[in-house]
């Protein structure tokens, strides 16, 4: 079964189609491989699956559910968890209260006025904290981590909702060969234990194309290869698409 | 020792009114009562500015339309103390549902702008019923409980009461998960969504429990005063409570009972001067901004 399922998915912008007429199919605990250069409409068509565009055209089906007109939160709530390419976790709390508060939606009623989040999820929090490698950084504030921690810790984060599907936007971006070596072994890693689907947008093809099973390339907002990483870096479409020539 | 001077304060309180020597009639105990209910409206504010990010300009229109509510069923001779005590209380909870229902779909300006637009109509409101005093206000009075005749000693314990009350569900609150996932929301809005959370309904919780709070406030007031006036509803002073709150602390515990207690102690001190003590006010909100920024209960080591 396909967990995510997409329909001539359109969105413009003043005119400017920024996805355009776009079809994919996400099998269960695949990595996908989104790319393509920049503004290509990669960030964009992540935004319209996690619902914070809505679409002009086209649907969206999460495990079969038509979710194209569904609220942003809702569609976490069923399973369906991001990242950002510009960090995007709380910077002012430390790792262990951004975990639990992330966990607190799952395991908890998190409108709860009068009770303190309980141990259970504090314990859960930690579990989390050793999936991502920061049990040592568990106590302190967020935004003193390094720029690599930060960005695990927001897969941790998304990892919170125990989700079907994982979008990544650029989990790479800014690192050095060491950090991405490191990161990249932490996605697949994640997704081998989790059998996560994985949705990954990145700029660093070399690690898209040893991370992912199959790789759908964007240009203009239109789709013009998908397939296995072998056969799509051979297409001459997506060589020109990317050299210009 | 330095986190302990807030309760030294509520301390200081509770034995004030024993130790004044005109007793309960002293003109100080009457100040402090103000000073009270003051902190109990800027409290209910600082939990949606200082700890949800809402900046409400109108939250005025819940404590007037409280005290208005108190003086209105008093004037048409309603003596139950229980549909006094409640009735408005429930107004404020009804009137903040229904306005947080609709600001909350605005943000930044917009937000501002129509909690100050709803603040206004029930400032009109009230001054167009001339039977209700116009812009002259009303007559109130106390609403004596059965057990308890409330004279101005057992009213000062009343509000006394009050305002720890609140200052309890405030913490209560902030270290509840609602709390933390408001506190989130401020901190983070976007990540919060994407976590799976209704930003907008805990927002509109956070904005009716702070309603409420405040038609408290209001309540207390018209019994205080014995009288409600439509400044309770314009939009000085929402102002002025925004003040109190940014003065002492947003999103600091103690931030608006210190900025509550500052500013209405400047007014005393100064009004008794010079006519133009409002001048002292700007001078020293001048002075916070540029050298307290996060309020004056930074220099007291207040904590969040």
């Amino acid at each position: 079964m396909s967990v995510l399922e997409i329909k001539g998915l359109t969105k413009s912008f003043g005119g400017v189609l920024a996805v355009s007429n776009v079809d994919l199919l996400l099998d269960e605990g695949e990595i996908h491989g989104l790319i393509g250069p920049n503004g290509a409409g990669k960030t964009t068509l992540l935004n319209l699956i996690s619902g914070l565009l809505l679409p002009d055209r086209g649907e969206i089906l999460f495990k079969g559910v038509n979710v194209t007109r569904r609220p942003a939160f809702l569609r976490a709530r069923m399973g369906l968890a991001r990242t950002f390419q510009i960090t995007n976790i709380f910077k002012e709390f430390t790792v262990r209260t951004n975990l639990e508060l992330a966990l607190l939606g799952r395991y908890t009623n998190y409108r709860n006025l009068w009770t303190k989040v309980p141990p259970s999820v504090s314990e859960k929090a930690f579990a989390v904290a050793c999936e991502v490698g920061l049990t040592s950084q568990f106590g302190l504030v967020a935004g003193q981590l390094s720029h690599g921690e930060q960005r695990a810790l927001e897969i941790g984060l998304a990892l919170c909702s125990s989700p079907q599907l994982l979008l990544l936007d650029e989990p790479l971006a800014g690192m050095g060969p060491k950090e991405s070596e490191w990161m990249v072994e932490l996605i697949r890693r994640i997704a081998n234990e989790r059998s996560l689907t994985v949705l990954i947008v990145e700029h660093d093809l070399d690690a898209v194309f040893r991370l992912a099973q199959r790789v759908t390339v964007m240009v203009y907002g239109q789709v013009i290869a998908s397939g296995a990483p072998e056969i799509v870096r051979s297409n001459p479409d997506v060589q020109q698409a990317y050299t210009g020539s | 020792m330095i986190r302990l001077l807030p309760w030294l304060f509520i301390a200081f309180l509770g034995v004030f009114p024993l130790l004044a020597p005109g007793g309960g009639e002293d003109f100080y105990v009457s100040v402090l009562t103000k000073v009270m209910i003051y902190s109990i409206a800027a409290t209910s504010l600082n939990l949606i500015l200082g700890y949800g990010g809402m900046v409400s300009f109108g939250h005025a229109a819940y404590f007037g339309s409280a005290s208005y509510a108190l003086a209105i069923l008093m004037r048409e001779g309603i003596v139950s103390p229980w549909l006094l005590w409640t009735v408005p209380l429930i107004l404020s909870v009804i009137l903040s549902f229904f306005v947080g229902a609709i600001v909350l779909r605005t943000k930044g300006l917009y937000f501002i702008m129509i909690t100050f637009a709803f603040a206004q109509m029930m400032y009109y409101v009230a001054i167009s019923f001339k039977q209700y005093g116009g812009e002259d206000g009303l007559k109130a009075g106390r609403a004596h409980l059965p057990f308890l005749y409330l004279d101005d000693m057992a009213f000062y314990y009343v509000t006394l009461a009050a305002l720890i009350l609140s200052l309890g569900v405030l913490r209560k609150l902030l270290r509840s998960r609602f709390g933390l996932v408001l506190q989130a929301s401020k901190e983070n809005e976007l990540r919060t969504i994407v976590l799976g959370y209704n930003v907008y309904s805990i927002r509109l919780i956070a904005f009716v429990i702070s309603g409420a709070l405040a038609g408290l406030a209001g309540m207390l007031m018209a019994q205080h005063t014995q009288f409600v006036t439509p400044y309770h509803l314009s939009w000085h002073f929402s102002g002025h409570l925004i003040m109190m709150v940014i003065l002492g602390g947003a999103g600091r515990f103690w931030g608006g009972v210190l900025g509550a207690t500052v500013l209405s102690g400047i007014e005393e001190l100064f009004q008794n001067l010079t006519i133009h003590w409002q001048l002292f006010v700007g001078v020293f909100m001048l002075a916070v901004a540029f050298f307290g920024q996060g309020g004056l209960i930074r220099f007291v080591g207040g904590r969040k």
